[in-house]
């Protein structure tokens, strides 16, 4: 996968059980992850670690995200993050 | 055996995420008319990873892409074919020439990625009248087309026709997609039933497909899979009558007749082959022990 530039805002999934609705923002510098979820004193380490490893993967090293979390797992997560970064960086499918 | 076929919403990671736990035989991961088009992108990367990090290990996983007519099958395709999904479910399939411009296009994904040639399978639904006119050809139109699907919604819809608990509107069509499908080789499947809190309507449904020769019946519920798999599962007394047919035919009493009679009824060929495709049925879905 090439290196996404986030240039753009774009956000991806909902607020309904079960899912995620993810925001991104282009950054100046860096990674600023801001986490909103019930489980956030249970799973908030794994969610950020996950985030992070989608970044990763799609070379992203400056972006502010935004997760509003409703019980996601891991897959609906790694979707809502993907998808938003596509969306934002035009990428087609 | 492929008794039900669950449909699930292919933007909705709560569905997605129970859906092997319902008891569908299959289940049709969708991005037709469940998902907005300016959400078919995400589907596609949601289903994509529900594939390839959930467990689906206890049905079939079929993924119904959108229609030709439409600007989305390509890249439904182009992003799923990869998955390798068991078969794509095809809507509003008019003619053979649908089919061979899906399956050449499919060929060229597998090509170009090293899959296997024809190891995914195409499942069309059957929902306009120019479909049911066309259905065999359809049918034969690939080796890739595992069995047709009747989408009577659709198909009343284009028969001007208002759609009934009876089904009699449809009854020419089902039963004509019944041998279409049946002269082709590959299985049937019916339309799901519509109303969800009218179990007794969803059984005379069921019973009555069953009758004219559907192996399955498509679900839009959850909570119509244990009646759809119960009436398209072999019963005790068909059981127990393929038994005493095979029985008495394998009987040393029996060699050398090539037809006999049993409790007062002819047994030939036919007769016997039922009665194997019961057992072997049975047997398949552990109602019957080898």
């Amino acid at each position: 996968m090439n290196s996404a530039i986030i240039s753009y805002p774009s956000k991806a999934g909902s607020f309904e059980r079960g899912d995620a609705l993810v925001e991104i923002f282009p950054n100046e510098s860096g990674i600023d992850i801001i986490l909103n979820s019930t489980a956030i004193s249970q799973y908030g380490n794994s969610i950020s670690a996950l985030v992070n490893k989608v970044l990763m993967e799609y070379g992203i090293k400056n972006i502010r995200i935004i997760i509003n979390d409703n019980s996601a797992l891991d897959f609906a997560l790694r979707s809502r993050v993907e998808t938003a970064i596509i969306r934002s960086s035009k990428q087609r499918l | 055996m492929r008794r039900s076929l669950l449909f699930i919403p292919g933007n909705t990671p709560r569905m997605l995420m129970n859906a092997s736990d319902l008891h569908s035989d299959s289940i049709i991961l969708d991005i037709e008319d469940s998902v907005l088009p300016e959400e078919k992108d995400s589907a596609r990367i949601l289903i994509g990873n529900a594939i390839k990090m959930l467990d689906y290990s206890k049905c079939e996983i079929f993924i119904r892409i959108n229609s030709i007519d439409t600007d989305f099958w390509k890249d439904d395709l182009i992003h799923l074919v990869p998955l390798k999904p068991k078969c794509f479910v095809i809507p509003k399939v008019d003619s053979f020439g649908d089919i061979s411009i899906i399956d050449e296009f499919i060929r060229e994904i597998e090509n170009s990625i090293n899959c296997e040639s024809n190891s995914i399978g195409l499942i069309p639904i059957i929902e306009t009248a120019l479909g049911v006119e066309n259905a065999y050809s359809i049918a034969k139109a690939s080796k890739r087309v595992k069995g047709l699907l009747l989408g009577a919604e659709d198909l009343t819809y284009d028969l001007r026709c208002i759609r009934t608990k009876n089904g009699i509107e449809i009854s020419y069509s089902r039963s004509r997609l019944v041998i279409a499908a049946r002269a082709a080789g590959i299985e049937a499947y019916d339309t799901p039933y519509t109303d969800l809190l009218d179990e007794e309507g969803l059984i005379n449904d069921a019973q009555y497909a069953r009758s004219i020769g559907f192996s399955g019946k498509a679900a839009i519920s959850p909570s119509h899979i244990g009646v759809i798999n119960k009436i398209f599962s072999p019963n005790d007394d068909e059981i127990k009558n393929a038994l005493e047919i095979i029985n008495a035919v394998t009987s040393p009493d029996n060699e050398g007749y090539g037809v006999i009679k049993l409790n007062g009824k002819m047994i030939d060929k036919p007769v016997i082959q039922r009665a194997v495709q019961i057992i072997e049925n049975a047997k398949e879905l552990g109602i019957l022990k080898e």
